[in-house]
């Protein structure tokens, strides 16, 4: 068993060793130099071979080389080996040149490296020593900014992460801070780096190592063009010298070096007009909203909560949240806020609660009315509208309402007292009588005047009758009393004409018909001395008053023929008076 | 004579009352099948019931609540208080009525200030309120009707002290028909000649003018009542709140009760 393992393992390592690839290749110490300085090129192997052949370096004079170094080291296990053969070289010309492939033999293997081109400029004031350890740090060291978006809108989160890019040539132990950068017109929120971690990057196509040293959130505030502030640090380079130890490890020398990331500018694009909705609450990102109540069915006298929760990604802090309006029978207390939130690189994200706490004034139903949140999506350049759900309560009259005094005795537990409750839904009717839709109002109609006046009417009515049944019924009395004043002027002249024989007679005469007439209701044409007599007889007067009355009538008669003396005159008078009045009288009696 | 108007009489209130026993009964049968399905909790079914009666043609105020109470419990507040108050139209004194729509007038969100009215309007229009315009009508009539049988009775009697009792009598009826006519119109003016409205939009701009590009003048919500005072191109309602303020709205924003 041990040695199938062991057989497995010597399978796996020369498996291992089967796979790996020969590399090999050129490196320059620069790419661009003055006629008047040197370049270093290095041609590396990581496999030992044999039979090297440079490239004819054409263009260039060879100033110092062939020199091989071997280095060897075994990392965690692993072996790493290299074998570098170096050339100093002279430029002879301006230029650009290529160096040709050099080759090598490794196991038998024939390997070259491809061309690398090289730039020869004008001579230079001072020719760079690539040694220098200035040179090197400019070279070596890079301070970027990055901005997420060169170009947002208004609000839109943008991040900038400085990162300090090291070549591998260099090292980097410490550094300052010189000038922090400054994000005016912005709302910035740093994101806090924990840990520093290496990275293995690349930058301008050289292979670097590099270290995020910041990251910030930023909310432009403004339109228009806005300037980032450069972050400038103060590092301490080490940078490997020409010297080496005893080992042949190269001496570093520590540099101090200047890096700044240089000014960004960041051309912020206002908000679209077009179709902006009129409640914009200026929130610029991805949200949701929504409307919660903690209960929809309460006893009066409950609280209950109501949330307004904004969740998302955005501008927290920065846009109005939405507020609600409530029936002002609802006791609505300052709202509580509740805040959590995570800020990322690409934006915050979080969830802002707006917690209202709500008694209701008395019992019934309320109504959370539907709100809405607007915000502006940079994604999809738009403005959406979220709208909550109203949310209804229903607060129910307090049946069981018990105090806190009323729980610990025992004797209130015994009674159980029913009182009318008035925040009491009512529940449906069951009876009911059906009238016409639309019609008329009986009030104020004809009929209801008819009917309203026709008692006032009849009370008229009634009088009038009563009045005019009367008046007809005085109507013959005063008629009488008329011919009864008449016969009493025609017995007035006849008392004046005593001795005028003719017209005393004629006036006496006039006197009686006329009260006749009246009294008994004889018409002209029937006046004859018989139906007096008759009517006379009915009236029940007394046999001597019509045997008077008839004795006057005769010596009318007569005086048209025969001298009467005043005596007889004066007796006539006395005895047509005495039969009126007698008439008179019996009538009053009665 | 006497028995012509008898007659008369009776055939008048009976066409203000009319016999239409046979249609009742079927009404009736669709108020009881509402009642029920409200009764299991099917308020949308029990709507329709209810609906149908109103198509017929026909009305009370006890349905028009029983409506009001579906809408309640489906959440309508706006129906609702429509309904309620279409109720209360025809029957101001039903204590259930006033008291349904107290509950779901909770859920107005505007709050709108009475214009104080002076100490005798308001109590003539509480006393108003008792009863509708047709019994207040009613009531003058019998009011009037025993005015002359008391009157028959001053007329005719003979003895002084009966005369001079029932002479104070007559004119005490007669205050009591004045002052019941006059609570008739208010009622009336209150109920039949003024249009009110319920707002049903959600939220809603009052215009100055009766067109979409005047100033607004103020906001309005759901279930707010109104007053409508004018119109305008059947599109256009002026309207006046409680608290004295008009303005305009599109008819289709509200609808009268």
């Amino acid at each position: 068993m041990k040695k199938f393992i062991f057989l497995h393992i010597i399978f796996l390592l020369s498996s291992f060793s089967f796979f790996s690839q020969v590399e090999f290749n050129a490196k320059l110490s620069k790419n661009s130099l003055g006629l008047n300085e040197r370049v270093k090129i290095e041609f590396s192997v990581d496999k030992d071979g044999d039979n090297f052949t440079p490239p004819s370096f054409e263009n260039f004079r060879i100033v110092g080389g062939p020199s091989q170094s071997i280095r060897n080291s075994w990392v965690n296990g692993k072996r790493s080996y290299s074998k570098t053969y170096s050339y100093f070289l002279s430029p002879i010309k301006k230029g650009y040149f290529a160096i040709g492939q050099a080759s090598i033999e490794v196991d038998g293997k024939i390997y070259k490296t491809s061309p690398v081109n090289i730039n020869v400029t004008a001579s230079v004031d001072k020719p760079v020593d690539t040694n220098d350890p200035d040179y090197i740090v400019n070279n070596t060291i890079h301070l970027v900014a990055e901005v997420s978006n060169k170009n947002p809108f208004l609000n839109e989160a943008i991040s900038v992460t400085y990162k300090l890019y090291v070549s591998p040539e260099t090292g980097v132990d410490n550094w300052r801070e010189l000038d922090a950068p400054r994000y005016a017109n912005f709302w910035s929120n740093n994101i806090d780096i924990k840990n520093l971690n290496v990275e293995n990057g690349t930058f301008k196509g050289q292979p670097y190592r590099y270290v995020t040293l910041r990251k910030a959130l930023l909310y432009p505030q403004k339109t228009g063009k806005l300037k980032i502030e450069p972050l400038t640090l103060d590092v301490s380079v080490q940078v490997p010298s020409n010297r080496r130890d005893f080992f042949g490890q190269l001496f570093t020398s520590s540099v101090n070096k200047t890096v700044s990331s240089g000014s960004n500018i960041i051309s912020v694009k206002p908000l679209p007009t077009s179709n902006k909705p009129e409640y914009f609450s200026g929130a610029v990102g991805e949200f949701d909203y929504k409307v919660i109540s903690n209960k929809e069915k309460l006893v009066l006298d409950e609280a209950f909560q109501l949330s307004l929760v904004v969740s998302g990604k955005g501008n927290f802090n920065l846009f109005d949240e939405p507020t609600i309006k409530l029936s002002n029978s609802l006791e609505v207390y300052q709202p509580e806020k509740e805040e959590k939130f995570s800020t990322k690189i690409s934006g915050i994200n979080g969830k802002v609660t707006n917690v209202y706490t709500i008694v209701p004034g008395s019992a019934g139903k309320y109504t959370i009315p539907q709100t809405s949140f607007t915000y502006f999506n940079p994604k999809s350049e738009e403005y959406s509208t979220i709208f909550s759900d109203p949310i209804f309560i229903d607060v129910e009259g307090d049946i069981e309402k018990k105090s806190l005094l009323n729980q610990n005795s025992q004797i209130s537990e015994k009674t159980n007292s029913i009182k009318h409750s008035k925040n009491q839904f009512s529940s449906f009717k069951t009876k009911t009588k059906f009238s016409k839709i639309n019609k008329k109002p009986f009030f104020n109609s004809h009929y209801f005047w008819i009917l309203l006046l026709l008692p006032f009417i009849f009370c008229f009515l009634i009088v009038i009758a009563i009045k005019s049944l009367a008046y007809y019924n005085n109507k013959g009395i005063n008629e009488f009393e008329k011919s009864k004043k008449r016969a009493y002027k025609f017995l007035e002249s006849s008392r004046a004409l005593i001795g005028d024989k003719q017209k005393f007679y004629e006036s006496l005469e006039a006197a009686l018909i006329t009260y006749l007439k009246a009294k008994l209701n004889i018409e002209n044409s029937d006046l004859n001395k018989d139906e007096i007599n008759v009517k006379l007889k009915q009236l029940k007067v007394k046999e001597n008053a019509i045997i008077l009355l008839k004795q006057v009538f005769d010596n009318c008669q007569l005086a048209r023929y025969t001298p009467i003396n005043v005596d007889t005159m004066n007796e006539d008078y006395e005895k047509a008076k005495s039969f009126i009045e007698n008439i008179e009288n019996r009538n009053y009696e009665n | 004579m006497r028995i012509k108007l008898l007659i008369l009489l009776f055939f008048g209130l009976n066409s203000i009352f009319p016999n239409e026993s046979i249609e009742q009964t079927s009404l009736i049968d669709s108020f009881e099948k509402g009642n029920l399905l409200y009764n299991n909790a099917q308020y949308v079914e029990s709507l329709e019931n209810y609906y149908e009666i109103i198509d017929s043609g026909y009305q009370s105020a006890e349905v028009f609540y029983n409506i009001g109470n579906c809408y309640y419990k489906i959440n309508d507040v706006a129906n609702a208080i429509l309904f309620y108050e279409r109720s209360i139209l025809i029957n101001p004194a039903d204590e259930d009525v006033k008291n349904n729509l107290q509950m779901v007038r909770n859920s107005l969100i505007d709050d709108i200030d009475q214009v104080p009215e002076s100490f005798f309007i308001s109590k003539l229009n509480s006393v108003s309120e008792l009863y509708s315009y047709n019994t207040w009508g009613i009531f003058s009539i019998v009011l009037s009707f025993v005015f002359l049988a008391l009157f028959i009775v001053y007329y005719f009697s003979k003895s002084p002290l009966m005369k001079r009792s029932t002479f104070l009598g007559l004119i005490f009826l007669f205050l009591a028909v004045s002052i019941v006519l006059r609570l008739g119109f208010n009622s009336l003016e209150k109920n039949y000649i003024e249009k009110y409205a319920i707002i049903f939009a959600q939220k809603i701009e009052i215009k100055e003018q009766p067109n979409l590009r005047s100033d607004n003048i103020l906001q309005l919500h759901k279930g707010s009542k109104v007053k409508v005072i004018d119109e305008f191109n059947e599109e256009w309602s002026k309207i006046k709140l409680a608290n004295g303020q008009e303005g305009w709205i599109q008819n289709n924003e509200i609808k009268i009760i």
